[in-house]
């Protein structure tokens, strides 16, 4: 079962993602901000991110940054999230196959078909 | 060697000289501790109350510049909400707030939006709204 770290500071949307994500099939972890996000990632091992990109007291930007200098997680598929409109994202975050970004409000249909593509089938 | 006899003799004005000049010297000390002394012990004061002063004036000059204050009415799209900016671009709420403050955004969902966007999720994990 592979396991996603939930990034966001909306509790919400941390909860409904939580609950998304578990009926279909993976485990979870969660994180409220940055700091948290990077411990879950030194001590969860996450297969998947899912990553706010604005966040009080550090951004997705931070976690990013933080999670390519861990050299057996560089690779970790990350989909940031953010309301922002995506120009100024891709002015900071750059997109690969592997970081995608998805705007807010979250399609959830499109998200657990990303997720899907990223990981293959849980 | 003492030189006042020479003196008393060459010059009989000197002794009196000399005692008004001892006197004066005397009399140093005592105007140092009752005037000179208070004196400079309360221009020091004013200083140092003159110098935290415009330290002061100087750190509220620097936080009163950082301070951006929305006032007055603000031009809004009665449709998208989006704001006009005084070049007349429209712009989100949240990039003139952000232009115009210090204030950050971080977007969340309002249960209205919520039950309109996840539907049925949203409905089961909050019945009471949020």
């Amino acid at each position: 079962m592979a396991t996603i770290l939930v990034v966001e500071d909306d509790a919400n949307t941390l909860a409904l993602l939580n609950v998304y994500l578990k009926e279909h099939g993976y485990k979870t972890l969660a994180a409220a901000d940055a700091a948290m996000a990077v411990q879950q990632i030194r001590q969860g091992k996450p297969d998947l991110i899912l990553l706010d990109y604005k966040m009080p007291g550090g951004s997705g930007l931070t976690v990013l940054n933080q999670l390519k200098s861990f050299m057996d997680m560089a690779g970790t598929p990350v989909i940031v999230m953010s309301g922002v409109a995506p120009a100024e994202i891709m002015k900071n975050v750059q997109l690969s196959p592997s970081v995608k970004f998805m705007a807010k409000p979250l399609d959830l249909n499109k998200l657990v078909e990303w997720i899907a593509a990223l990981l293959g089938k849980p | 060697m003492n030189l006042l006899p020479l003196l008393r003799l060459d010059f009989p004005r000197a002794e009196m000289l000399l005692d008004a000049g001892m006197l004066t010297l005397a009399l140093v000390p005592i105007l140092y501790g009752a005037l000179l002394r208070p004196m400079a012990v309360r221009i020091s004061a004013l200083t140092q109350a003159a110098m935290e002063r415009e330290k002061l004036v100087g750190e509220l000059r620097g936080a009163l510049a950082q301070v951006k204050l929305l006032s007055g009415f603000i031009p809004i799209c009665s449709s998208c909400k989006k704001i006009r900016d005084d070049k007349g671009y429209w712009e989100t709420v949240e990039k003139y707030v952000t232009q115009h403050s210090d204030a950050r955004f971080s977007h969340g969902l309002c249960p209205d939006c919520g039950k309109k966007v996840y539907g049925e999720l949203y409905e089961r994990e909050f019945p009471q709204g949020s």
